[in-house]
């Protein structure tokens, strides 16, 4: 038991923001992570690569989060700008510094993405996570959520054209303004 | 990597490494709380299912025992039924009369003859070796009520006219019954010492007499009307296997 709890302290902040990324609902994130805990806890035996603990349990986590957001989809509807407001009160705001120019628009830069990853559908935004900071492979994932491959594939494709379409528009302001900062 | 997922990595690392205002400390004794609940539930859920096994098996039992009570004959083929009686001759003689595996039915049956009545019970039937000439002139109807085998009650009727007749009726006591008898205010009774040592209760209902007994375990009855009561008592007296 202490051996899992010492687990459980290293990894509860990161699968707790696993499940609020796709909720936007801190109540039912919590609920989500305290229960992939518990499934973890009595199929630890069932792991087989113990050293991707973390995102076995964040899988887990992801895929409580989307159950639950299947269930609470109707009293989840909040706006865009609500939900980054709500994101931010749990995180915390960065970057409130002064920057120089080159600085404030990589800022400007990371903040779009960040609102384009927080805004996605939560099925998408589910794969986004396990692949790009669980740093799962597509078989992995399928494997963890028991989803076939193609399901994997095909959500990924979609999340990604969703946030390229994003990153071409602060592409192009980025450029722009790379332009004014030479000319000066 | 190309420059989208190097992107995407950095920001969801951004994200989520971000500290929240959540302390797991306190997250981990509600998720003790919860493992806790969790063993008694899984606890209470063994002993549910450790119960429906024994019912489960308790139901098997019954329907194996239903099934062999309901079909008896499954049983004779392992079990010979014997029924023995020990009786007196006239020399005083004892004899022993065996009765194997019956073959028998439940139910009513009428005008049945005395040698099948003798083959459809499983004790030894009484007949009268004395008849008043009012009741000798026709053969007797035999009936026999056989509901709760091997317990058989015989009915044996002589009846010459309407007024008078004479009726004796067997029955054999293998289960274990109580029964009362209520004997109406204005009915006397007396308790008579026959000839041949058998006692036997009298009940006078004016023109309807009843005699009763029990020996051996059969229970006797003998309700005689129109008719002399010295002739009831020496037709009585006259019964014999």
């Amino acid at each position: 038991m202490e051996a899992f709890r010492l687990l459980y302290l290293k990894y509860y902040q990161k699968v707790f923001s696993t499940c609020l990324l796709i909720l936007k609902n801190s109540a039912l994130a919590e609920e989500a992570t305290q229960e992939a805990f518990l499934k973890a806890y009595t199929n630890l035996h069932t792991l087989r690569e113990p050293e991707k603990f973390g995102a076995w349990v964040a899988a887990i986590g992801s895929k409580q989060a989307i159950n639950m957001y299947n269930r609470n989809k109707k009293s989840l509807t909040i706006g865009e700008e609500e939900k980054i407001l709500h994101i931010k009160n749990i995180w915390g705001e960065q970057w409130d510094d002064y920057e120089p120019c080159q600085k404030y628009l990589e800022k400007e830069t990371n903040q779009e993405i960040r609102r384009a990853i927080y805004l996605l559908d939560p099925l998408l935004s589910q794969m986004v996570i396990l692949k790009y900071y669980w740093s799962l492979t597509d078989q992995e994932i399928a494997d963890y959520l028991q989803v076939p491959l193609g399901t994997v594939k095909s959500s990924l494709f979609r999340a990604r054209k969703t946030l390229e379409i994003e990153l071409k528009k602060i592409y192009g302001d980025l450029f722009s303004c790379k332009e004014e900062n030479g000319d000066r | 990597m190309n420059k989208f997922d190097e992107l995407m990595k950095q920001n969801m690392q951004a994200i989520i490494d971000t500290p929240t205002l959540i302390n797991p400390e306190e997250k981990w004794q509600d998720f003790e709380r919860r493992i806790a609940e969790k063993d008694a539930a899984l606890k209470k859920k063994k002993r549910f299912l450790q119960r429906i096994k024994w019912l489960a098996a308790a139901a098997a039992l019954l329907v194996v025992t239903t099934y062999a009570l309901l079909n008896p004959q499954v049983v004779i083929g392992f079990k010979d039924e014997l029924y023995q009686w020990v009786k007196q001759t006239q020399n005083n003689d004892s004899i022993f009369t065996e009765r194997r595996n019956p073959q028998y039915q439940e139910g009513q049956f009428d005008d049945v003859t005395l040698e099948e009545a003798k083959s459809m019970v499983v004790f030894n039937l009484v007949y009268p070796e004395y008849l008043p000439e009012v009741l000798s002139a026709t053969p007797p109807a035999i009936s026999i009520v056989s509901l709760e085998y091997p317990v058989s009650t015989v009915t044996i009727s002589f009846q010459q006219s309407e007024e008078a007749f004479l009726t004796i009726t067997q029955r054999n006591q293998l289960i274990e019954k109580n029964s009362n008898t209520f004997v109406p205010e204005n009915v006397p009774f007396e308790e008579l010492t026959l000839q041949n040592g058998l006692k036997v209760i009298l009940l006078d209902r004016k023109s309807i007499l009843e005699f009763r007994w029990t020996e051996k375990n059969i229970s006797y009855r003998v309700f005689t009307a129109n008719l002399d009561y010295r002739e009831a008592i020496k037709v009585i007296e006259s019964l014999k296997e």
